[in-house]
């Protein structure tokens, strides 16, 4: 067996005296993919937002294998959130943890830019940018922080189906690449096929043990 | 219309000659104006914030003549003056109150007012010595002079000035306050009286003063209002708000203290400071405006102005002696007791006055830096 | 297309207003140029000459600018807690914070006044900004510095007055940003800590903003001058060395010295206060874009009730803004009486009946207040319409591409901004007597001046409302088979109606409390408003106890009215909308 990256344990939470899921449970293992499915509305996006800390959960326990704990999280959001006011490399440049010299910036913007194949996007203007285009700078963007583990909260729902089943097949490729573990949210079982390793119903977190 | 052509074009060709202050141009060089505004029958009055004239007065006068009365306001003496000058083409008020004998030449020379009969009889010599002629009628007058708080020279132990020269000196660093003879008419009454008071000096000239007084710090305000009450320890002034309370000494009227005691229950620690020739006697006019519309109006209301009824009460609603013989201050509440009246007066006549102000003004201005 | 018949109304309405409003500075300039005999250049170039130009400048500039840093300083941690959390009292807090920008200076200065005095609280902390003794005057000694706690009362009372700017640009684009930018900024590295999403995500989002606020403040406190007389006595700003001699300016052979200072200054300020309104229009035009970006939920919504220390800072706030005015009511109680044992105070309405009665002045309270009122409709009956077309000229402009005319358009609406009120009031009179004499009889001349002040306002209120209303919303409309007018109402007016409240009630409140420009304009006593009758009692010799309080009862019944229409205005201000002026 791998080791987790990420545990969770008996996790609820409620918003106004509002249950939105009580007594979950997840396991996630090293450069695993795992997709949880189900509909819109159910809890899928709280429960990523609880995992990276924009949400306190009410109970339960949220284990991080690394030190780094959410730090080490990477979030892909629904719409791809680039700056206005800042070009393709500079909001990319957001992405970096530390600071590397100009430079090394702009060698390591390039060979991702290139990565994805958007060379020469350095100094585009967002609003110029496609729908595809924007997710897949986000993406670039979330894992120049390095994270152990990516939460992808439905980034490709916008997208018309041929784009989608595209980038969902190189976002598979590129995480498999760089030993990332991640927890895709999804309505789509299509989508969840293509990019996962594992298939969760979200009713099966519920249960003591994960089914595939 | 024609008749309106007409008078319009001589109004254009009269006005570049009324315009002219070549010095010494007299009241015979000036045409009577042509109306400025429509008369409606309403008595236009140019005048500063004149709180003699209450609105019980304002309505007595017409209901006895029938003519309605609306004041047009500007905020002191001199800008009366700026106004009758600004509107010279088309004067929109007809009745002048409030420009003081420093005021008068130069709206005389300028062609300002117009002749009218009155009847000047019942006035006392001291305000009509100074203009007697048909361009305006003196309505109130007082002396203007120093005042200073008593009570902050006993607790500095100072002893009261007897000569001006002793105002330069260190005690009264930055401890007079002086509104600008530029713009307030007290300001420009007082310094005719440093100018006649040092002309009697022989080692000493008004402009030297002056420039010690700046030296000592002395406080410059624009008006009056500022330097008594703002600066001023000796008067209301420390009960209203802003009051800064650094100046001991300031221009003012000789009879202010009795008009502080006549507020405060017969109580105050002003008093005015009595050197001979360091005071100055102030006469206020009234006058018919060059251009005026309604002059019947105008006429009427300076008879009423000089009634016993209106003027006689000249020192409680207007904190100014009247002209009228056989009036004095009031004795309530020791307005007539904390008064002060100063043995020897300065008195300018006409042509002093005429000749010189302007120039004082000039010098002043250089002496003291000020603008 | 539009229609030509629009096309000739618009630029009739367009060319009416330019005219109006830069005519009386012309022609004061023209007269001045004559009296003078110097051309605008060499009054440019002899300005360090006129005696106390310098010096005003200098301290103009100096105020000016810390006044808009102070602004920012204390309206900033308002406008962000109040746009970051919901609170009970959103109406009527935010009215308070907008009611101090149109106050009559001459109350806020006595209000200040009251506060800095030897009765206050200030005072007895051992901080006297009046009389200078103390802390504040062993400073001035130690630093040669004169009268340092005058200066701080005249900033700290123009922080007073432009804190609605900085809360009215930044306040909205707080509350509706999307939680989404926060959330995804502190997620990634650079996000990490506070100084990375001040410097990446919330100084490019507000950062025009509050530029735009303090440029504007910079502006207004320029100009002071009613506050610069009763706070800073001892200095001048360039406005109150043009307001000292402005009387007698533009008289042929005349004090020809007034008219050059008058011409000089009036020149100089222009050029500044032009650079101010440029940068002011440019950054407004940057907020407004950023702003289309952001989301229709706001973020109060998922932030929930204030924090204590929200609560602390705009609560502070609050009684900041409501100090100078509950102090200047106050005082309308307060009578002086001295006698011989000495002076005491005692509270009483002998003031008010005085006030209400007009025992000491030409009018009562009821009857300036009507008169204000009279002027004040007056006003909003020519400025919003005047004011309305101006803007959705500008937007019409921008829209097909006409850039640059936009832009002229844009800052020629702001041109009265930049011109001295003396100078306003100078060319009016000037030009009426010059052309239309009779002009003078017509009683509700002073319109004239209020028009052309509060013009700008409506432009600048409307103006970011034009531009944020989606074209779809009428494409909408009129694709489900609505008639002209009803689409013209749904898809678009429905989404104005809020901003031309605010812009109403904002130019009557800037009416009601405005002399200034009518300053040198002929004031016949039975057309006084309450404004001009609270300055006449104010600048009345005091020896008689009534008549400061009965000029503070005046005061009391104009801010309550101002106040009264700032609240109805919050009412039809959509939530979160992003007015800013």
């Amino acid at each position: 067996m791998n080791e987790s990256v990420l545990e969770i344990n008996n996790l609820a939470k409620s918003f106004d005296d509002v249950c939105v899921f009580s007594g979950l449970n997840l396991r996630l293992d090293a450069n695993e993919i795992v997709a949880i499915l189900g509909p819109s509305g159910c809890g899928k996006s709280t429960l990523l937002r609880c995992i990276v800390g924009l949400e306190e959960s009410d109970q339960g326990e949220l284990t991080f294998a690394s030190k780094r704990g959410t730090e080490g999280v990477g979030y892909l959001f629904q719409q791809p959130i680039l700056y206005p006011h800042l070009n393709v490399a500079s909001n990319i440049a957001l992405g970096f943890r530390t600071k590397p010299s100009k430079k090394e910036r702009q060698r390591t913007i390039a060979r991702e830019l290139e990565s994805v194949e958007l060379e020469g996007f350095e100094s585009r203007r967002v609003e110029s940018l496609s729908g595809g285009e924007a997710q897949r700078i986000a993406l670039l963007r979330a894992m120049l922080g390095q994270p152990e583990v990516l939460l992808l909260d439905e980034p490709f729902s916008a997208l018309d189906l041929e784009t989608r089943r595209s980038i969902t097949a190189q976002t598979r490729e590129w995480l498999k690449h760089r030993n990332t573990a991640a927890i895709h949210v999804t309505h789509d079982p299509e989508e969840a096929e293509l990019i996962a390793d594992r298939v969760v119903p979200w009713a099966a977190l519920f249960d003591h043990r994960e089914e595939e | 219309m024609k008749i309106r052509l007409m008078l319009l074009t001589v109004l254009v060709l009269a006005a570049p000659l009324s315009g002219c202050i070549e010095s010494a141009s007299t009241e015979e060089n000036c045409i009577v104006l042509p109306a400025g505004h429509e008369d409606d029958g309403t008595l236009r009055i140019l005048t500063y914030d004149i709180t003699a004239l209450s609105d019980e007065m304002l309505d007595d006068f017409t209901t006895e003549t029938g003519i309605p009365v609306e004041m047009i306001r500007v905020d002191d003496a001199g800008g009366i003056l700026d106004q009758m000058m600004l509107t010279k083409e088309a004067q929109q008020a007809d009745l002048m109150i409030g420009l003081d004998n420093t005021y008068l030449p130069t709206a005389i020379d300028n062609c300002l007012l117009q002749p009218h009969e009155t009847n000047q009889d019942n006035i006392t010599s001291a305000a009509a010595a100074f203009y007697d002629g048909p361009l305006a009628v003196p309505f109130d007058q007082g002396d203007v002079c120093l005042n200073f708080d008593e009570d902050a020279l006993t607790e500095a132990n100072m002893s009261i000035p007897t000569h001006l020269n002793e105002l330069t000196e260190d005690p009264w660093e930055g401890k007079i306050a002086f509104p600008s003879p530029v713009t307030s008419s007290p300001g420009r009454a007082f310094l005719a009286a440093t100018m006649e008071y040092f002309s009697l000096e022989s080692d000493s000239d008004a402009m030297s003063w002056w420039s010690d007084m700046i030296d000592n710090d002395a406080i410059i305000t624009t008006g009056w209002t500022e330097a008594y009450e703002t600066h001023y320890t000796g008067g209301y002034g420390e009960y209203t708000e802003g009051h800064i309370g650094d100046a001991w000494m300031t221009v003012s009227y000789c009879h202010s203290p009795g008009v502080e005691a006549f507020y405060s229950g017969n109580s105050t620690h002003s008093t005015s400071l009595m050197i001979d020739h360091a005071s100055f006697h102030q006469v206020e006019y009234t006058g018919i405006i060059n251009g005026a519309a309604q002059i019947n109006g105008a006429r009427l209301f300076i008879d009423y102005l000089l009634t016993p009824e209106v003027n006689g009460n000249m020192p409680e609603n207007n904190l100014m002696y009247s002209v009228l013989e056989g009036f004095d201050l009031p004795e309530t509440d020791g307005y007539r007791y904390h008064a002060d009246v100063p043995s020897v007066v300065t008195v300018m006549d006409y042509e002093q006055i005429q000749t010189n102000m302007d120039q004082w003004l000039e010098e002043w201005k250089s002496a003291t830096q000020q603008a | 297309m539009p229609r030509n018949s629009e096309v000739v109304g618009r630029g009739f309405v367009v060319i009416s207003y330019v005219m109006l409003s830069t005519l009386p500075f012309v022609y004061a300039m023209a007269r001045l140029q004559s009296v003078t005999s110097q051309t605008p250049l060499e009054a440019l170039l002899n300005f360090p000459e006129a005696y106390g130009a310098i010096d005003a400048l200098r301290f103009t500039l100096l105020e000016a600018s810390a006044s808009a840093i102070l602004t920012v300083l204390f309206g900033l941690p308002i406008a962000w807690y109040l746009g970051r959390y919901q609170w009970k009292h959103a109406t009527l807090l935010r009215a308070v914070f907008s009611v101090p920008f149109v106050m009559p200076a001459i109350v806020v200065a006595m209000g200040f006044l009251l506060l800095i005095d030897q009765q206050s609280l200030l005072f007895k902390a051992g901080l006297d900004l009046r009389t200078e003794t103390g802390v504040i005057g062993a400073y001035a000694q130690r630093t040669g510095w004169s009268h340092p706690g005058h200066f701080l009362a005249l900033i700290i009372a123009h922080a007073w007055f432009n804190l609605s700017l900085i809360i009215r640009f930044v306040e909205p684009t707080v509350a509706r940003l999307d939680p989404a930018w926060e959330e995804q900024m502190s997620l990634l590295g650079q996000g990490q800590s506070t100084y990375g999403r001040l410097r990446h995500l919330w100084w490019p989002v507000l950062g025009p903003a509050v530029l735009c606020a303090a440029s504007l403040s910079f502006l207004f406190s320029f100009t002071s001058f009613a506050l610069v007389k009763w706070l800073a006595p001892f200095n001048h700003t360039l406005e109150s060395l043009m307001a000292s001699y402005g009387g007698s300016a533009g008289i042929a052979n005349y004090r020809v010295d007034t008219s050059e200072i008058v011409m000089s200054a009036s020149i100089v300020q222009f050029l500044i206060l032009l650079g101010a309104l440029y940068l002011t229009s440019t950054l407004q035009r940057r907020h407004s874009n950023r702003f289309a970006l952001v989301s229709e939920h706001g973020a109060q919504a998922s932030r929930g009730p204030p924090t204590f220390k929200a609560k602390i800072t705009v609560y502070a706030g609050f009684v900041f803004a409501l100090a100078p005015m509950i102090a200047a009511s106050t005082a309308s109680f307060r009578i002086r009486n001295t006698t011989d044992t000495g002076t005491r105070y005692t509270w009483g309405m002998e003031a008010w009946d005085a006030a209400l009665a007009g025992n000491l002045s030409t009018l009562s309270v009821t009857e300036a207040l009507a008169n204000s009122m009279i002027f004040a409709i007056g006003t909003l009956i020519i400025a919003l319409p005047v004011g309305w077309v101006l803007a959705s000229t500008i937007h019409a402009l921008e829209t097909s591409n006409h850039h640059r005319f936009a832009k002229a358009l844009d800052v020629a609406t702001l041109l009265p901004l930049a011109i001295s009120a003396i100078m306003v009031g100078l060319g009016v009179l000037l030009g009426v007597l010059k052309s239309m004499p009779s002009l003078f009889q017509w009683s509700l001349l002073p319109i004239l001046p209020h028009v052309i002040l509060t013009v700008p306002f409506v432009v600048r209120i409307m103006l970011p409302a034009m531009r944020s209303v989606d074209p779809k919303w009428k494409e909408q409309a009129s694709v489900l088979g609505l008639n002209p007018l009803r689409t013209w109402y749904h898809g678009y007016f429905s989404f104005i109606r809020g901003p031309a409240v605010v812009a109403s009630s904002l130019t009557l409140a800037f009416s009601l409390g405005e002399f200034g420009a009518s300053w040198l304009l002929v004031r016949t006593g039975s057309w006084d408003t309450l404004s001009v009758l609270v300055d006449t009692l104010m600048s009345r010799p005091k020896f008689d106890p009534l008549v400061q309080p009965t000029a503070m009862a005046a005061a009391t019944v104009l801010m309550m009215l101002t106040f009264f229409l700032f609240i109805l205005a919050e009412r039809f201000r959509a939530e979160g909308e992003g007015g800013g002026f």
